[in-house]
C-alpha cells in the first residue's frame, strides 16, 4: 500500500496541495486527523456523554485543535473488560451485535435510535474484504455503545502518496475533494460522508450509476440532511435540470459526476460550481462520447463487446442516440441509397439516349400523341 | 364536378393537404433524424436540443396527419383506391416493362391516372406497405423512443431500446430511398410534370384536350 509509480501529475509531491499553495506532510496530517471530529458526532455509537467529547458540533470543528482529539484517541484502548472478548474476530462483533438487524443504539445526532447492523457480506465484497472491524474501530470495548471509528478519515490508512490499483494517486482524490464545491463553500464535508468503508467497491457493475447517484442524492434528495451542511434549503433539482429531456431517463444512465465535473474532466471528487456542470447535449450524444465513457473506464476489456455497434459496450447499458448506432445499418442503408441514386441516375441517362434516338429517327410524335 | 366536392378532381383538396403536410414534415423529420443519428459527426446541423425539440413536435405532428388521413381515407372512400385490381400480376408486369422498356421507346403510360384508380399497380403496392406497414410500424418505434420508459429494460441483453432504435432507422433509411425514387417518378415520368401539378392544383390539365397553361382548379376538369 505504499507509493508505486506516482502518475505525472503529481510527482514528488507528498502532501496536498490546497488552492492556499502546498503544505507540509505533517500539518497535512494533523488535518487528516481533524477531519476525525465529526465522525464523532456523526457515529450512533456516541451516547454516552463522558465517552464523546462534549464540545464537539460541527461548528467548533474548525475552532478545535486537531491534536486534542489525536492524543486522546492516541493509543489503542487497554480497557480491562472489553465486554467479554478473549480474542477479537470478525465474527464476535457480528455475533455480539453487529450481526444483528434489529440491534439498534442511540444515536446523539439523530436523537433517536438506530440501526448498528453491518451488512458481512456488504464488507466481503468492498475493497476492504479481509480486514476486520478492530482494524479500523477502536479496541475499547468498555463501554457499550464504544466510541466510534479512531482511524476512519480514508486518508490515514490510504496517504496521500498511496497509487491505487488502478494507477490513481489518493492524493489526487483529496485535492480534488478539496478543490470541490463542497469543501470550497464549507469545511463540514467529508470522506465517510460520501462513502461507507464497510462496502465500498471500486467494481464496474450495471448498478454504478444508481450507486453513485445514491450518494448525491444522499443530501440533495434529503433536506434535513442538507440543512446539516449548509444553512439553506437545497436547490430544487426539477427546476436545475428542467433544460434537460427525460430527465428521469437520463439520471438512471448517466451519473452526477459525469456533468458535474465539468468537460473532458478525469475526476470524480472535483465537483464544479453549478456553471461549469455539462450541458451540451453532443458530449454524450456522440460518436465519441467522451463524457460517457468514464462510466465504463474500469470496465474489463473483454466486455467491451462490439456486436456491430458505435461503443458497443454501452448497448448493453443504454441505447444513446448519437453514440451507439450500428455501424453495419449504416452501411448498408448508405449502400442502398447510392444504388437507388445510381438506379434513378442510369435510368434518366438510358431515356435521354432513347429520347435522342428517337428524335433522329424522326418518331418524335410521342408528345403530340399523348396529348390528343 | 365543382372544387367544392372535390370528389370529382384527380386529388381532392384534403387529399392534396395530406400530401403536402406529409412531405414538409417528412423532410423536416429527415434532417432532423439524421442531425440526432450522427450526432457530432461534423460540426454543422442545427445542434441536437433543437433537433431532439423540432423531431420530437413534427413526430407527433405526423401521427396527427396520418389520423386525419385514415379517417378522410375512411370518409370519402379513398381506401378502396388500395384494392388490387385483378389480374394483379399481368397489371404489375405491364407497369415494370413500362419503366424498363416502354418509357425508352416513348410509349404511352399503361396505367395513367384517374379518379377511380389513382394509383397504377406498382404505387398501389408500394403505397399498401407505406400506409399500412411502414408508417405504423415508425409510429409505434417513434413513440417508444419519446417514451423510452416504456420499453423493456433489455431484449437479447442489450438496452430494450435497440429494436425501437435500429426499426426507426431502418424505416427512415427506407424512407430517404423512396423519397428519392418518388421525386425522380413524379418529377420525370408524368408529362410534362403534370404529376405535381395535379398535387398542387387537384387536376392534371384544366380541361381535356391538353392546352398548356390554366392551372386553375375551379375550371371544370371534364372527366
Ligand atoms: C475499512 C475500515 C472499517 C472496517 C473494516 C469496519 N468499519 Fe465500521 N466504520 C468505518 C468508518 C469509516 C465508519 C464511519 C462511517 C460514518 O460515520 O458514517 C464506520 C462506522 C461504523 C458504524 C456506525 C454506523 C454506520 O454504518 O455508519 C458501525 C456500527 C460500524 N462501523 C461497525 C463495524 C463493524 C461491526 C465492523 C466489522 C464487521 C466494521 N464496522 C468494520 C470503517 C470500518
Ligand atoms: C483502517 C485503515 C483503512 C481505512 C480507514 C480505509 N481503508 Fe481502504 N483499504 C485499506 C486496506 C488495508 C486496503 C487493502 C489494500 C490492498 O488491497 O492493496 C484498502 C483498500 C482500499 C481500496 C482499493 C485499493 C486499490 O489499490 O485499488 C480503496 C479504493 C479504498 N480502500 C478506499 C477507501 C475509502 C474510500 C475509505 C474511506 C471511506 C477507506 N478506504 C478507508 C485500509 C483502510
Ligand atoms: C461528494 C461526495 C464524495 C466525497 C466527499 C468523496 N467522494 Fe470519493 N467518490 C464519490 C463518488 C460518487 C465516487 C464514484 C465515482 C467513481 O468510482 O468513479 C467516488 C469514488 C472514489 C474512489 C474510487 C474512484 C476514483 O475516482 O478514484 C475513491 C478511492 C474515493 N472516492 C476516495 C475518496 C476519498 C479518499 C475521499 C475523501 C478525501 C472521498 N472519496 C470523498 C463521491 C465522493
Ligand atoms: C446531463 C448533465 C447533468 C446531470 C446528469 C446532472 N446535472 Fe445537475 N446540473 C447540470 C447543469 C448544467 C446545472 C446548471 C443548471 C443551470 O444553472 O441552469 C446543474 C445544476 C445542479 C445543481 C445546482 C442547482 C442550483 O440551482 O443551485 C445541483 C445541486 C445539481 N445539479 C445536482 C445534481 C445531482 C444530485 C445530479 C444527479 C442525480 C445531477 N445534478 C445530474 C447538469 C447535470
Ligand atoms: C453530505 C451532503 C452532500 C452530498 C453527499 C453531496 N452534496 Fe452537493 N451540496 C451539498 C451542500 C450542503 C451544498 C450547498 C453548499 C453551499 O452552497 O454552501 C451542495 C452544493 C452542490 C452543488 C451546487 C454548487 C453551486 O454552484 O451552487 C452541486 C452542483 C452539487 N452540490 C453537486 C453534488 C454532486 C454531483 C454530488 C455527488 C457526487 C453531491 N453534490 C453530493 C451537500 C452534499
Ligand atoms: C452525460 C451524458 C448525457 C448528456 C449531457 C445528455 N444526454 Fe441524453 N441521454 C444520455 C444517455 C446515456 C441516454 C440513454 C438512456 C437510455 O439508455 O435509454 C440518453 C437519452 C436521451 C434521450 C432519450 C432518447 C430515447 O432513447 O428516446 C433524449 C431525448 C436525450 N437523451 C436528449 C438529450 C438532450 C436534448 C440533451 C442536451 C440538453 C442530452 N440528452 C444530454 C446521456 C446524455
Amino acid at each position: 500500500m505504499s507509493a508505486q509509480s506516482p502518475s505525472p501529475r503529481s510527482s514528488g509531491q507528498a502532501s496536498v496541495t490546497r488552492p492556499g499553495g502546498a503544505r507540509s506532510t505533517a500539518t497535512s496530517r494533523a488535518r487528516s486527523l481533524a477531519y476525525l471530529i465529526p465522525l464523532l458526532a456523526v457515529a450512533p455509537f456516541v451516547a454516552s456523554a463522558q465517552a464523546a467529547p462534549k464540545s464537539v458540533s460541527s461548528a467548533a470543528v474548525a475552532s478545535v485543535s486537531a491534536s486534542v482529539y489525536a492524543s486522546a484517541y492516541a493509543a489503542p484502548s487497554t480497557s480491562t473488560a472489553p465486554l467479554e472478548f478473549t480474542k477479537i474476530t470478525l465474527q464476535s462483533c457480528l455475533d455480539k451485535c453487529h450481526g444483528d438487524k434489529a440491534e439498534e443504539r442511540k444515536d446523539p445526532k439523530l436523537g433517536r435510535k438506530a440501526s448498528v447492523y453491518v451488512d458481512e457480506h456488504g464488507l466481503d465484497r468492498s475493497e476492504h474484504r479481509g480486514m476486520i472491524c478492530v482494524d479500523c474501530h477502536p479496541r475499547s470495548f468498555a463501554q457499550d455503545p464504544h466510541p466510534p471509528a479512531r482511524r476512519a478519515y480514508c486518508p490515514d490508512c490510504h496517504h496521500v502518496n498511496e497509487t491505487r490499483k488502478d494507477g490513481v494517486l489518493f492524493a489526487d482524490i483529496i485535492s480534488d475533494f478539496q478543490q470541490s464545491v463542497h469543501e470550497k463553500k464549507n469545511d463540514k464535508f467529508r470522506c465517510i460522508h460520501c462513502h461507507d468503508a464497510h462496502t465500498f467497491q471500486l467494481e464496474t457493475t450495471r448498478s454504478r450509476v444508481f450507486e453513485h447517484n445514491k450518494v448525491c442524492l444522499r443530501c440533495h434528495g434529503s433536506p434535513d440532511l442538507f440543512r446539516k451542511f449548509a444553512d439553506k434549503e437545497p436547490p430544487n433539482l426539477d427546476k436545475a435540470h428542467a433544460w434537460l429531456p427525460n430527465r428521469d431517463l437520463h439520471w438512471s444512465k448517466v451519473r452526477c459526476l459525469d456533468c458535474h465535473t465539468g468537460y473532458d474532466s478525469k475526476s470524480s471528487h472535483l465537483i464544479l460550481p453549478k456553471a461549469q456542470a455539462v450541458k451540451k447535449c453532443e458530449v454524450c450524444h456522440n460518436q465519441n462520447p467522451t463524457q460517457l465513457l468514464r462510466l465504463y473506464s474500469r470496465m474489463r476489456a473483454k466486455e467491451r463487446a462490439g456486436l456491430g455497434f458505435l461503443n458497443g459496450f454501452i448497448i448493453n447499458d443504454s441505447y444513446v442516440i448519437g453514440a451507439t448506432r450500428n455501424k453495419t445499418l449504416d452501411f448498408f442503408a448508405i449502400l442502398i441509397m447510392g444504388s437507388t441514386g445510381a438506379g434513378i441516375l442510369g435510368h434518366s441517362f438510358l431515356r435521354i439516349l432513347a429520347a435522342l434516338a428517337r428524335r433522329r429517327s424522326g418518331s418524335s410524335g410521342h408528345d403530340e400523341e399523348k396529348h390528343s | 364536378m365543382s372544387d367544392s366536392t372535390g370528389e370529382r378532381l384527380l386529388f381532392p383538396r384534403w387529399l392534396r393537404l395530406w400530401h403536402w403536410a406529409n412531405a414538409v414534415l417528412f423532410l423536416t423529420l429527415i434532417v432532423t433524424g439524421f442531425s440526432l443519428h450522427f450526432a457530432g459527426v461534423g460540426q454543422g446541423g442545427v445542434g441536437f436540443k433543437l433537433a431532439v425539440t423540432i423531431h420530437n413536435l413534427l413526430g407527433v405532428a405526423l401521427v396527427g396527419v396520418y389520423l386525419f388521413y385514415l379517417g378522410s381515407m375512411a370518409v370519402t372512400g379513398h381506401w378502396r383506391q388500395y384494392i388490387p385490381k385483378r389480374p394483379l400480376f399481368q397489371r404489375i408486369f405491364k407497369q415494370v416493362l413500362y419503366y424498363i422498356w416502354g418509357i425508352f421507346k416513348g410509349a404511352h403510360h399503361p396505367y395513367e391516372a384517374c379518379v377511380e384508380a389513382r394509383f397504377n399497380p406498382i404505387q398501389q403496392l408500394a403505397y399498401i406497405a407505406c400506409v399500412f406497414a411502414i408508417f405504423p410500424l415508425q409510429i409505434v418505434t417513434g413513440i417508444a423512443l419519446l417514451y423510452p420508459d416504456m420499453a423493456p429494460p433489455t431484449v437479447w441483453g442489450m438496452n430494450g431500446l435497440w429494436p425501437a432504435a435500429v426499426g426507426h432507422s431502418v424505416v427512415a433509411y427506407g424512407a430517404c430511398a423512396f423519397l428519392l425514387v418518388h421525386l425522380y417518378l413524379a418529377l420525370t415520368v408524368g408529362e410534362e410534370h403534370t404529376g405535381v401539378r395535379a398535387m398542387v392544383f387537384g387536376d392534371r390539365k384544366p380541361g381535356a384536350g391538353g392546352a398548356h397553361g390554366h392551372p386553375a382548379p375551379h375550371e371544370s376538369p371534364g372527366e
